[in-house]
């Protein structure tokens, strides 16, 4: 690959960062920041970002002249396949819900399989559910891919979103909360 | 070339143009059409890929979308991936004998070069099962891309000649057919290894592209789910699941 330039490029005033400041330095919060500086390389058109942080400092770049790639691999094996990510990070937040209350959670959307999420249909494309929404049985909530297959996953139940964990692009697990409908 | 007949039961329409196979299919599937049915476009005019990419649609070419309303749980849809690759890797060794090898997870390919697409589709119910499934598949017969972001080819650049892409049609029906019977009475364990014995780049370094990191590993297998098994040079071992992969050039 040859030497990609830098670019500082400025937030859209309308594109608001899905991670809060405070989730810096967890697992959890740098995998979200990191997909999220991968939309805005695509979406802001140039070769490369580099953002230094609370301590945590990345960088992301094209491979090559053809689109950013915004897909994502899952976490290594060896981790268990029921265990999301966030329970695998260090130190939880204080204020941060356990995993564990949430999976319990009636109602809890889990993901059937290891894969990357997408909250839309394709990219530019509105998202098929936002907190708040009224959703009916079966209605499509978000894609998981795998294997290339992408994977509508219906909703359970008839209800409203209260509560969506999961963000664009960003990799899942089996068994992983992606949502709560009450 | 014996030819086959159609499979029985199943449902043809020819299109001399539409926008795609694959958005018709749809728009049937969405008013409760149960299929099996093969939509079967001459030339499209919004071909297109996974995510929105475009796909290249010319005459002579076949474009082609399956509608089937399987009992298949959401948690197996992806296999589906490796059982519509095998359908195309049975067509070609028809067509074009000795040439086709498969890239995970679902690209076949003629030489070593991209040769057709498959665009599998569905929608859940709340029971966890299928509504629907769509697989398109996009076979370069008598042309390839030329401004394609990875080499391709084309039957007719195997052999010499275009094959008649009703021919093609009834080939790749039948393979589907027996293939997807095949998964659904025996499960993914010999999907699992008839792919294999087509994989592209098996025991060899491939390059793998994640958004914020790209890591080259050799290519040591399928797990269970279809999954690519992934040694890494320290001997870790990673499964990749989504992603891009790529042969390392030897």
């Amino acid at each position: 690959m040859t030497t990609p330039k830098k670019t500082s490029i400025v937030l859209p005033p309308r594109m608001k960062l899905p991670v809060k400041t405070s989730d810096a330095g967890s697992a959890e919060g740098d995998i979200a920041f990191v997909t999220t500086l991968a939309h805005l390389l695509e979406q802001a058109n140039v070769t490369e970002i580099e953002v230094e942080r609370a301590g945590l400092k990345v960088r992301v770049s094209r491979a090559s002249a053809a689109a950013p790639q915004v897909v994502y691999a899952p976490a290594p094996s060896a981790a268990p396949a029921a265990a999301a990510p966030v329970a695998a990070a260090p130190a939880a937040k204080p204020a941060a819900p356990a995993e564990t209350d949430w999976a319990k959670h009636p109602g809890a959307v889990t993901s059937p399989m290891v894969g990357t999420a997408y909250l839309s249909p394709k990219p530019g494309d509105p998202a098929f559910v936002q907190v708040g929404d009224t959703v009916k049985e079966d209605q499509t909530l978000l894609i998981v891919e795998a294997m290339k297959t992408m994977n509508p996953i219906p909703s359970p139940k008839a209800g409203r979103i209260t509560q969506i964990f999961v963000v664009d692009a960003r990799p899942v697990e089996y068994g992983e909360v992606l949502m709560i409908i009450e | 070339m014996t030819p086959e007949p159609w499979p029985a039961g199943t449902g043809l329409e020819v299109f001399d143009e539409i926008d795609s196979t694959q958005s018709e299919a749809r728009r049937r599937a969405l008013v409760g059409e149960i299929g099996p049915t093969w939509i079967v476009a001459r030339r499209q005019t919004a071909g297109h890929g996974r995510r929105g990419r475009s796909w290249h649609s010319p005459v002579g070419n076949l474009m082609t979308t399956v509608l089937l309303r399987p009992e298949v749980e959401i948690a197996n849809a992806p296999q589906i991936s490796f059982v519509a690759a095998l359908a195309v890797a049975d067509l070609f060794e028809r067509l074009a004998p000795g040439h086709c090898t498969l890239k995970w997870p679902n690209d076949p390919l003629l030489d070593g070069r991209k040769a057709a697409g498959v665009l599998p589709d569905s929608a859940g119910r709340s029971d966890g099962r299928l509504d629907w499934l769509l697989v398109g598949f996009g076979v370069n017969l008598a042309t390839s891309p030329d401004d394609a972001p990875y080499p391709t080819a084309s039957v007719a650049q195997i052999t010499g000649a275009a094959p008649d892409p009703d021919i093609a049609l009834t080939i790749l029906a039948n393979a589907w057919q027996r293939r997807f019977d095949a998964w659904q009475t025996n499960g993914f364990a010999a999907i699992r290894t008839a792919w294999l014995a087509r994989a592209h780049g098996l025991q060899k370094d491939v390059r793998v592209q994640l958004p914020n990191e790209t890591f080259t590993a050799r290519f040591e297998g399928l797990d269970e789910t279809g999954a690519l098994i992934a040694r890494l040079p320290s001997g870790e071992t990673r499964l990749v699941s989504a992603g891009d992969v790529f042969p390392v050039a030897a």
